[in-house]
């Protein structure tokens, strides 16, 4: 059961990647068109005094849905304590990131190459868990 | 081709949903040794109690991560506690102490300067006024240590009981819950019942964003186990009611009511333990004891249709909550301020005690009545120390000569030293405080540590002339809307600066060491007490005088624990030594060093106090061999807890023609209290840059209000202006304002409500009577407000 779902994540995993690449090309090409400079810390445009969700809840609704009922939606983990403000935004937060509340797991990886969301999806992950549980 | 920056970021959704959710192969992230050392402390913020692991990098703290050996939160951060150290190395940080000179300027002086020149004027003051004119008024986020040590000063020292402390304002009905039902202060059980509840009962709590981790303990039950009822009681269907199974929604103040009604139909359908209340229980009224059959009778006028039209709570959700709260098998209720801030704070807390005492639902696992703290160290360090107008260490009142004369020989004073009569509470010492040349207001000094009366107290328009006309003494980290009205402002260190003692909700003590030197000339508060001590004669009282703050605090915490040793509330096992090398800190009681601490207490077998010949002696307390639960600090010395008859009672202020909307305020997750740290840390101060005022469309509808418009929140105390939210959180008729924004305009204490509670005069910050109008569309307004420039004015 454990091992299928392992691999399901692995399937899931390759095809985002081809699909991050895709975007990730297409969000420098509407970005240059626009002539919208990202952040020098790489978030796309400013984010004045704003808290994040304020545009992402209509901007990356499917996104914010998934955090809302996620353990972090739940427990007020919002955007910003991950991801970062605007002088240091980080689209993928580092592993540092998540031992604030993970230092177990942190020191215990194995896989330190790897980003810790590379496995735990931070939005969804609940939903997974929710799941086995049932 | 144009694009919107919304449009823009709309189109690279995807792009940034993929990113978001982590699933590309990064780049290496691990970054070994981006910390020289860790060490273990305390999360500087709410009364959970975290336990936290602090990094230091070339002698500047540069990170923190959670405790995963830590029973409180077991690793996990809520934003505050992960990204506080961010305020340690803040610019507006004071750096050295000042004083006011007489063009109202201030103008930096040295420690020998300023701490001379505090000396001389609370001498001058004593003097020519009397012991009582100058007074301490401290926070439950000071360390276990100061607080003794203030406390120690003034009452040993000074012989006056003008000693206050922020927890008044929030947890001072939750005392008099617990002392008036079970004899003692603080919680039976722990936060590790709540992995053993069936049902969990949230009241007066926005747990989720107040205490978010142990929300987050809670939501972790409930998804474990789906079949575990989740029951919400508040105004408000905050993030909170998320995971609840049943909302019991009411108008402020009037759940006195929907809580009696759950105990008349438990009583009606015969869901109460019988054998429980006979045995560990007396029905009250503070007057006489009555039979559980006039309990019943008593409540039978609570009939839930009739509670529905006086509280707007829906009778089935009364009956349903009634039944899973008496049948899941364990039930364990949470509250904090939505019960404690009300003029019937006790009342409130007695009557959830009553659930508990007529359905058995206390002394086992996963059944707690159990109060959460608002702040890291107000249990630990100011109920615990006593640092209240009317109380000693060990949480005895100060009326108590038996206790008066013990703490007298342990502090080495002489007989009499400690006044009898209890100082001012809170409200009434601000009420007392002004100038040398008003006659009306008895004194004339008061020392503030860690806290902001001039933000935080309710009804401000009536307290900040006192504060500005006497010789106010302001010790904190940053320039506060206090500093503003100081004579003089003396930097204070970090906890993570310092080290010490912090107590959290759950009777847990935990030790945090010093990490790093304080930036500039800023100095710990047990130094700035001890410094002022030695000023006015009394160094031998206060010895810890050393520039070592640990050792200082070793000294302190040491002679703390040796005075309440043979108490209910006993630390005497938890040494400093031990509290270094616990990884989780210890539960009082805690009587011996070889004592595990205790999880739940008044249980044969959990609590050493049954067994304890040196408190049993010192308080002539006899418990039966055979009890197997003894509520052994019980006043008759019966061992019972008291089932209180008390009658229904509204707020102070209700809604009228004049006012007709009830106005509640609160936290968000983001912002702490008056919003000094929690505003200065860039990626949390923009979540809730500003004050708001939540309404529900219905209302807005008809005052033809729209979200961002600002609206003018009035009541007879005084105003607010801000910006609208419109949104169903909150029932028809009701306005919520969160509390930590500094713009004057936009300080909504001014609007609250002072009254106070009779028994514990805790203010009724919860519930006022205002009304509203529509100033203007939206405007462009200050976000991110902080008091930066130390000559600012309160304006």
């Amino acid at each position: 059961m454990k091992k299928g779902l392992i691999f399901s994540l692995i399937v899931v995993a390759l095809v985002a990647i081809s699909l991050v690449g895709c975007t990730m090309k297409a969000e420098k090409k509407v970005g240059q068109t626009a002539g919208i400079e990202k952040t020098e810390s790489g978030h796309p445009g400013s984010m004045e005094n704003l808290d994040c969700l304020q545009c992402h809840k209509d901007l990356t609704t499917e996104v914010t849905e998934q955090w809302e009922q996620s353990a972090h939606g739940f427990t007020g983990v919002k955007c910003q304590v991950c991801h970062g403000d605007e002088a240091n935004f980080q689209a993928k937060p580092k592993n540092e990131t998540c031992r604030g509340c993970h230092s177990d797991q942190f020191d215990k990886n194995i896989a330190k190459d790897l980003s810790c969301s590379t496995c735990h999806i931070a939005h969804n992950f609940t939903i997974h868990k929710v799941q086995q549980y049932r | 081709m144009n694009i919107s920056r919304r449009q823009f970021i709309k189109a690279s959704a995807a792009a940034a949903t993929a990113a978001a959710i982590g699933v590309s192969v990064p780049k290496r992230s691990y970054a070994e040794g981006d910390v020289d050392k860790w060490v273990k402390g305390a999360c500087r913020f709410c009364g959970t109690g975290c336990g936290v692991y602090v990094g230091v990098k070339d002698g500047k703290v540069v990170s923190i991560k959670g405790n995963p050996k830590a029973k409180t939160n077991f690793g996990f951060l809520c934003v505050k506690g992960f990204l506080a150290y961010k305020v340690m190395n803040h610019p507006d940080r004071l750096k050295y102490p000042m004083i006011r000179q007489a063009d109202g300027k201030f103008k930096r002086a040295s420690w020998d300067e300023a701490l001379d020149y505090v000396a001389s004027k609370f001498k001058y003051f004593h003097e020519k006024y009397g012991k009582d004119a100058v007074a301490y008024y401290g926070s439950g986020q000071c360390l276990t240590e100061e607080s003794y040590t203030f406390n120690k000063l003034w009452k040993g020292g000074f012989g006056s009981n003008m000693v206050e402390g922020n927890p008044r304002l929030c947890m001072a009905s939750a005392v008099g819950g617990y002392i008036t039902t079970f004899g003692s202060d603080e919680p039976v059980g722990s936060y590790a019942d709540i992995e053993q509840a069936n049902c969990i009962f949230l009241v007066g709590s926005n747990t989720s964003e107040c205490h978010p981790i142990i929300f987050r303990r809670i939501m972790r039950r409930k998804l474990d186990n789906p079949g575990v009822k989740i029951i919400v009681c508040e105004p408000r269907k905050t993030n909170t009611a998320k995971i609840a199974d049943l909302w019991l929604p009411v108008d402020p103040g009037t759940d006195l009511a929907v809580f009696h009604s759950m105990a008349r139909e438990i009583i009606k359908n015969n869901w109460v333990d019988k054998a429980f209340i006979d045995k560990n229980t007396r029905v009250t009224d503070g007057k006489n004891t009555y039979s559980f059959e006039k309990y019943a009778e008593f409540v039978e006028q609570f009939d839930p249709e009739s509670v529905e039209k006086l509280t707007r709570c829906p009778a089935e959700n009364i009956r349903k909550a009634a039944e899973w709260f008496a049948t899941s098998g364990a039930s364990m209720t949470l509250w904090t301020m939505g019960l404690n801030q009300r003029t019937r704070g006790v009342w409130a807390n007695n009557l959830i005690h009553n659930l508990h005492l007529i359905t058995g639902n206390i002394c086992k696992p996963g059944a707690d009545s159990f109060s959460l703290t608002g702040q890291p160290n107000a249990c630990g360090g100011v109920r615990e120390t006593g640092t209240l107008c009317h109380l000693l260490p060990g949480t005895k009142p100060v009326t108590n000569d038996k206790w008066r004369a013990h703490v007298e020989k342990e502090w080495g004073i002489a007989p009499g030293t400690i006044d009898p009569k209890p100082g001012f509470h809170t409200m009434k010492m601000f009420d007392s405080l002004g100038g040398e040349d008003d006659p009306n207001k008895p004194i004339k000094a008061m020392l503030t540590s860690t806290t902001n009366p001039a933000q935080s107290l309710p009804n401000l328009n009536k307290y900040v002339k006192g504060m500005k006309d006497a010789f106010l003494v302001v010790i904190d980290i940053f320039p506060t809307r206090t500093t503003q009205l100081a004579d003089v402002v003396l930097p204070a260190a970090f906890i993570y600066e310092k080290g010490g003692v912090f107590g959290c909700s759950e009777r847990r003590s935990q030790l945090t060491e010093k990490c790093v030197e304080p930036p500039f000339e800023a100095k710990p508060d047990i130094w700035i007490a001890a410094q002022i001590a030695k000023r006015m004669g009394l160094e031998k009282l206060i010895p810890w005088n050393m520039d070592d703050s640990m050792k200082a605090n070793e000294m302190a915490w040491t002679e703390y624990t040796r005075v309440t040793k043979d108490t209910d509330h006993t630390l005497y096992g938890a040494t400093y030594d031990r509290l270094k090398r616990e990884p989780a800190g210890i539960q009082w009681p805690c009587p011996s060093v070889d004592h595990p601490g205790t999880y739940k207490r008044y249980v044969r077998g959990m609590d050493p106090m049954f067994d304890h010949k040196g408190f049993l002696a010192k308080f002539g307390k006899q418990i039966p061999s055979d009890a197997k639960v003894y509520f052994y600090m019980d006043s008759k010395n019966e061992g019972k807890a008291n089932i209180w008859l008390r009658p229904y009672k509204e707020a102070a202020e209700v809604p009228d023609a004049q006012y007709p909307f009830y106005l509640t305020t609160g936290r968000v997750i983001e912002q702490w209290h008056t919003g000094t740290m929690t505003m200065r840390i860039p990626e949390i101060a923009r979540a809730h840059p500003n004050g708001y005022v939540e309404i529900h469309p219905a209302d807005a509808s008809k005052y033809n209000i729209v979200t961002g418009d600002m609206v003018l929140v009035e009541s007879k105390r005084g105003k607010s202006v801000l910006p609208a939210v419109v949104t169903k959180t909150s029932m028809p008729g009701i306005l919520f304002v969160p509390w930590h924004d500094q713009a004057f305009d936009r300080m909504i204490n001014f609007v609250c409500n002072d009254a106070v509670d009779p028994g514990s005069k805790e203010p009724e910050f919860k519930i006022a009577a205002v009304r509203i109008q529509r100033v203007s569309g939206p405007v462009k307004i200050e976000d991110k407000v902080v008091i930066t420039d130390i000559n600012s004015a309160y304006s």
